[in-house]
């Protein structure tokens, strides 16, 4: 279930993204980079008119860097990315001034709304009702029973491995 | 695995009466839900169910009715897991 | 004017059975908010602590199952509800046994409060 669920969110960002079609003509000279003479032979003839397109390429290739970057889970990186312990301070003594303006600016000067129901218009309708009849705690006990009954045959079944193996050929 | 929770609940709901069933776990979160019934909701039902449930200890669980203009819910709490049903008004 | 809403968030902090620290930051984890019973480790607390979450939503956002709503971390005695909210993270940390689902759906109760604070972020 959780390859498939991946699989959909991928093809899903692709289509929103646009990315699909930005990439696509974006990596065929990268491929063709292979054979390098032919991008390097080329390079003399159109270096002098299009300085240009060589900027908007470096840009694109950047871009794929950028894009590629984000798009892979590296947790090793995540290490040491925080921010430091002078900046963390500052900031947070930047917070801490700027609660109070924010708060005084908002006008609701501590009337929080309060978690509880607004209540019935009529109340007597409801007092006034039927009590709860023998059918209905039959059906809700039997019901209750019956879910426990079901969660204790709950297992786990085996469909494929836990660990699989990426690009390991 | 959840397939007969699954079935249980749309046995449940096939009642008429009811608008929706919902069934969590101890911790309140939502094993499964069917019908009208907002899943968030999952935590406070478990919550009401234990906090009942404390009122006498030594008695099985209660059946716990929350009476509403627009319906009312039974919660019942069974082993570690905690069944609601939300009943259309009559 | 803090004090307020220290108030606030106290009487929603003693509502929960187990619940010992509402944390909320930024996307770096510096604390924008916070409120904390005399229960609640002095580690979580801490900024080395706080940032984790931000880092592990944004790497987690890229397993392909779409953006990274909340992470849950269950220890022996304690467990630590994580909701992401951009730009604020929220952080619960609450006893292990204490009601998962209601965690989940406290954010409800300080909607208004978190608009607030929405701001002291973007602006």
């Amino acid at each position: 279930m959780g390859c498939c669920g991946s699989c959909f969110g991928d093809q899903d960002k692709e289509l929103q993204d646009g990315q699909g079609r930005e990439t696509d003509p974006l990596i065929n000279p990268v491929n063709g980079q292979g054979p390098t003479h032919a991008y390097g032979e080329s390079r003399p003839i159109t270096q002098a008119p299009l300085p240009q397109t060589r900027g908007d390429e470096t840009s694109a290739l950047s871009k794929i860097l950028h894009d590629t970057a984000s798009h892979i889970i590296d947790v090793s990186s995540a290490e040491g990315r925080g921010i430091e312990q002078h900046e963390f301070h500052d900031k947070a003594r930047q917070y801490s001034n700027k609660i109070n303006m924010v708060l005084s600016s908002s006008g609701r000067t501590g009337k929080y709304k309060s978690t509880l129901p607004n209540g019935v218009s009529a109340p007597q309708i409801v007092l006034a009702a039927q009590p709860i009849s023998l059918a209905d705690i039959d059906l809700i006990t039997n019901a209750a029973a019956k879910a426990a009954q079901v969660m204790r045959d709950v297992k786990v079944e085996h469909k494929e491995d836990l660990v699989v193996p990426f690009g390991v050929p | 695995m959840e397939r007969n929770l699954e079935k249980h609940l749309e046995d449940t709901i096939r009642n008429p009466d009811i608008a929706g069933v919902l069934c969590t776990d101890e911790h309140g979160l939502c094993l499964g839900a069917k019908g009208n019934v907002n899943k968030d909701a999952a935590g406070h039902i478990a919550s009401i169910a234990e906090s009942a449930a404390r009122l006498n200890p030594n008695m099985p669980a209660p059946v716990i009715c929350i009476e509403t203009e627009g319906g009312s819910i039974l919660i019942k709490k069974e082993d570690k897991i905690t069944m609601a049903i939300y009943k259309q008004p009559n | 004017m803090s004090e307020e809403l220290k108030v606030h968030f106290n009487k929603i902090l003693q509502s929960i059975e187990g619940l010992m620290a509402i944390i909320i930051t930024d996307r770096d984890g510096v604390p924008v908010f916070k409120v904390s019973t005399e229960h609640c480790p002095e580690l979580v607390l801490r900024h080395t602590f706080l940032g984790t979450f931000g880092l592990a939503a944004n790497q987690a956002s890229k397993l392909g199952m779409s953006d990274n709503k909340s992470i849950i971390c269950m220890y022996e005695n304690y467990q630590v509800v994580q909701i992401n909210k951009p730009p604020l993270l929220l952080t619960y940390v609450a006893s292990s046994d204490s009601n998962t689902g209601v965690l989940l759906d406290l954010d409800n109760s300080f909607q208004d409060a978190l608009q607030d604070l929405r701001r002291v972020v973007n602006t």
